[in-house]
């Protein structure tokens, strides 16, 4: 329990509570004995003819596990609001994960384990993949850290950068004695070493098509043709570029985490906004046709 | 002319540097190497890429050294020669050489490099950091794509269809569907709006009665039948009728009992979801109640009221009702007969020892007599269906179903011994039976040709004619036809043996009043082995029906329910015949004086019932 900070103290001094066990699993607790309820609740009630979502039981757990979601949905809302307390915004991001986590189970009651190709079930399956997706975020947000830490040392995300630019600027510098046949194979470098694009490039690492890489490998070729001259501006240069090609995998590295630190959010919020208008048809052509 | 060449560089505040060098001579080399007058630090650049040279006062001539062309003004040339008055533009990779006159005659050469276009740069790298996402597929822009998609597909699409907006060949609303049909339905799947007619109204029972109901005329139930054989049905359709009017099992309902039960209640009415509908037992979008199976034929029965719920204390709810209580098998009421009364059938409850009164002069026990006149008769009939003394069945026939007992005919069930011939001069003739104007009509035509009084009320075997008895007996000479008529009717007349006949002065019956059925409002199926045989295979009928003790018509041979409970409700301990005593074995919902079909339907008993409905005697 966090003790009374007096002013200008934190409270729990070096205790870090993370919101997966914010103050003890209370969320997690509270979470699992609303799963036992509904449980029981479902094996408790005789519904006729079988267990289905028209039952007054189906419809309680309809009831809480609709509500349930628009509450979920709030953590949209509430997460741009900083506060503190019991509805501090660890707190709510704690009963978010574990009800997240029951909706799942009352949801599934509430279907009585009656699935078609319907909207019923489309909603049924958007909020499975709504809660897988935001396992898969609590998975990677518990696992990716260390090493997206361990991966940048001691440098930011803009140094990283800054240091691709530094030595970009040197290779520029180096390759200007270079022959044009040459030269052209270091502005490879230059132009074609991307850093970051698209979804999959980003999770995949985004190493293909490299110019950089394809720089060094051509520049081995030229080394043949070389004088002795030129041999020494290419063993400069291709220094620089296997410093270069270090530099751009740790900040690829660093770009494929963030994105798999993030992707599971392009799945978790459009499904999530998915299932608020499938729930809304669910409910209203239930209802329609009464 | 002097070439002055004019660097310009940017500082990352955005203040421009410019640093002026006058050039040796009027010829200027262009390149990346060093050795260049005008040094341009672009790989794209060759070392020496092209000459700048003068040509003459304001002009000037640019050759490429190699083959790599050059941009004069947008165009991409190798040599070029150029009127400096124009301003023209030199482009050498990303570097710009804008020629200009200067003071004295001099060409000024204005060095700049290309502005990059806005986070685009020489490197992978752009400005800003890394290359920014591709924002097609943002998670706003899914997110509205997809909840807009939902919400279009799945509620307004099949909304316009319902409303009749629509015409197309798909069925947008099937997918609002909660599951299957019974493969009695299945050929509906395709029209919702064959049930659900109103929207956010439940299923009402005129949608079932557009095809189902009972109470229609025969036509228009054959026009029913054809027209879902034509829409596809499978199945036979069922007509049904009311177990009683709806409001009246709305009354006859007893309230919600306990928590759920009043939630339920309260919900049905909060939602517009009334009781005692025919969908709300006869539940349909379950296929089969137990997963993995096939459809069920018939949509799934869910009973809201078992029989005892609702015929439990029914006398309390609904006041005018001629029907008692039933809270249980082993508290049944006794049966009530209908008997006939002074106003039409009564029905009046065998604990009141009712008498029949329908009649007729008819000793049983005389009839099943074995050492009796009519044992003789029958022995002395022999072979067609006698030769023994009576039995129940020989006059006593059952009907086409072999459940009940075809009304007694006196034709066909008594005539054998209690002839209606008589004979005249022309020969034996027969009275006709059921209508004493006839019988009268019959006696004037052949009035004194032969007698139909007859003494004694010993029985003689028809045909025999001349021996005397009644109906052949000798006529006194000249007897009128008035007094064989009277004869006929009279204390010791054929007709006077079963009917009582008063003379008023003119002569009336005691109208013939036979039941077809004392029991209308249950069922007892005589065509069951062990109600209609003992355990020696012997008929068993005495042991319901006293008739063997029975000296008067007016004794009604019924049995009571007790005689019912020495096997229905008894375990194998206290009967050698249990039977079940479910309400059902008798009456049927839709149908209460049927039994419920047998088998019964294939989901009726998916489930056990609650222990109230099958209660047996302690």
């Amino acid at each position: 329990m966090a003790k009374t900070a007096k002013t200008g103290e934190r409270s729990n001094p070096g205790q870090h509570d993370g919101f997966l066990g914010y103050r003890n699993f209370r969320w997690a607790w509270r979470a699992g004995a609303l799963c036992v309820i509904a449980i029981a609740g479902y094996l408790l009630m005789d519904a006729e003819p079988r267990p289905n979502g028209g039952s007054v039981y189906g419809y309680a757990a309809g009831t809480i596990a609709a509500l349930l979601v628009l509450w979920l949905t709030l953590l949209g809302l509430r997460k741009r609001a900083i506060t503190s307390g019991n509805w501090s915004l660890k707190a709510w991001v704690s009963a978010h994960v574990y009800l997240g986590l029951a909706v799942m189970v009352v949801a599934t009651l509430h279907s009585g384990f009656q699935f078609g190709w319907n909207i019923h079930t489309l909603a049924y399956a958007l909020m499975v993949l709504v809660v897988v997706s935001g396992l898969f975020g609590i998975t990677v947000y518990a696992l990716l850290p260390r090493y997206l830490s361990r991966n940048r040392g001691e440098t930011t995300q803009k140094q990283m950068l800054e240091t691709l630019k530094a030595l970009d600027r040197q290779i520029n510098e180096a390759a200007q004695p270079l022959s044009e046949v040459q030269a052209r194979v270091v502005q490879m470098s230059l132009d074609g070493s991307r850093v970051g694009g698209g979804l999959w490039r980003r999770l995949s690492g985004g190493r293909g098509g490299c110019g950089n890489q394809r720089a060094l490998s051509r520049l081995r070729g030229l080394r043949r043709q070389a004088t002795d001259v030129e041999l020494q501006m290419l063993d400069r240069m291709e220094e620089l570029l296997q410093r270069k090609a270090v530099a751009l995998a740790q900040v690829r590295r660093h770009l494929q985490i963030r994105a798999w630190l993030s992707v599971w959010l392009a799945v978790h919020v459009p499904a999530t906004i998915a299932l608020i208008a499938a729930i809304t048809a669910h409910v209203f052509s239930v209802f329609i046709y009464w | 002319m002097t070439l002055v060449l004019r660097q310009v560089t940017r500082r990352v505040s955005g203040a421009e540097i410019v640093r002026e060098k006058v050039l040796p001579t009027d010829t200027a080399r262009i390149g990346r190497g060093a050795d260049c007058e005008i040094r341009l630090p672009d790989l794209a650049v060759s070392l020496h890429h092209a000459t700048l040279a003068t040509t003459g006062p304001g002009r000037v001539s640019v050759v490429s050294a190699g083959r790599e062309p050059f941009g004069v003004d947008g165009r991409f040339v190798t040599q070029a020669d150029i009127d400096v008055g124009r301003a023209p533009r030199l482009t050498f990779g990303d570097h710009i050489l804008t020629l200009s006159h200067g003071d004295g005659g001099r060409i000024l050469i204005n060095l700049a490099a290309a502005e990059p276009a806005e986070g685009d740069s020489s490197s992978g790298v752009p400005a800003g950091g890394v290359i920014p996402k591709a924002r097609i597929f943002g998670r706003r822009r899914i997110a509205w794509t997809l909840g807009l998609g939902i919400v279009a597909l799945c509620l307004i699409w099949p909304l316009a269809a319902f409303h009749g907006h629509l015409n197309a060949r798909i069925d947008p609303d099937q997918q609002w569907s909660t599951g299957p049909l019974s493969s009695a339905h299945a050929f509906l799947e395709d029209d919702c709006q064959s049930c659900h007619q109103e929207a956010f109204v439940a299923v009402t029972d005129a949608s079932c009665k557009t095809c189902h109901a009972g109470d229609q005329t025969p036509a228009a139930m054959a026009a029913a039948a054809t027209s879902v054989r034509r829409a596809g049905s499978p199945d036979t359709l069922s007509f049904v009728r009311d177990h009683a009017p709806r409001g009246r099992i709305l009354w006859g309902t007893p309230p919600p009992a306990g928590f759920t039960g009043q939630a339920t209640a309260w919900f049905r009415r909060a939602f517009n979801l009334p009781e005692q509908r025919c969908a709300s037992c006869h539940v349909e979008h379950v296929a089969n109640p137990v997963a993995g199976r096939p459809p069920e034929p018939i949509p799934t029965l869910t009973p809201t009221q078992t029989c005892i719920q609702c015929h439990t204390g029914l006398t309390h709810r609904l006041k005018d009702t001629d029907l008692a209580d039933a809270p249980s098998w082993a508290r049944h009421p006794n049966f009530r007969p209908a008997l006939p009364g002074p106003a039409g059938l009564t029905r009046v409850s065998l604990d009141s020892r009712p008498r029949e009164a329908s009649g007729l002069t008819f000793p049983h026990d005389l009839h099943l007599s074995p050492g009796g006149g009519p044992a003789r008769m029958a022995q002395t009939l022999g072979g067609r269906g006698y030769g023994a003394a009576l039995t129940c069945n020989n006059c006593h026939r059952p009907d086409a179903d072999q459940k009940g007992f075809a009304p007694v005919q006196m034709e066909r069930d008594c005539a054998s011994c209690h002839s209606l011939s008589f004979a005249t001069p022309g020969g034996v003739r027969q009275l006709p039976h059921g209508e004493p104007g006839q019988v009268v009509a019959a006696l004037m035509a052949w009035q004194g040709r032969g007698p139909v009084a007859g003494g004694g009320t010993t029985r003689r075997r028809p045909g025999e004619i001349g021996e005397g008895g009644p109906g052949v007996g000798v006529s006194p000479a000249g007897a009128s036809a008035v007094n064989t008529v009277g004869g006929a009717f009279g204390p010791r007349g054929a007709c006077f043996d079963c009917h009582t006949i008063f003379r008023t002065p003119i002569l009336r019956f005691t109208p013939v009043r036979l039941p077809g059925d004392f029991l209308s409002r249950g069922a007892f199926d005589h065509s069951v082995r062990e109600h209609r045989v003992d355990r020696l295979g012997q008929p068993s009928c005495a042991q319901c029906h006293a008739a063997a003790t029975s000296g008067s018509a007016t004794d009604l041979l019924l049995p009571s329910v007790s005689e019912c409970v020495e096997c229905h409700g008894q375990t194998t301990a206290r009967s050698e015949t249990p039977a079940p005593a479910d309400c059902e074995t008798c009456h049927s919902f839709h149908a209460p004086s049927h039994p419920t079909p047998r088998p019964p339907r294939p989901n009726f008993s998916a489930r056990p019932r609650p222990a109230a409905a099958v209660q047996t005697t302690p």
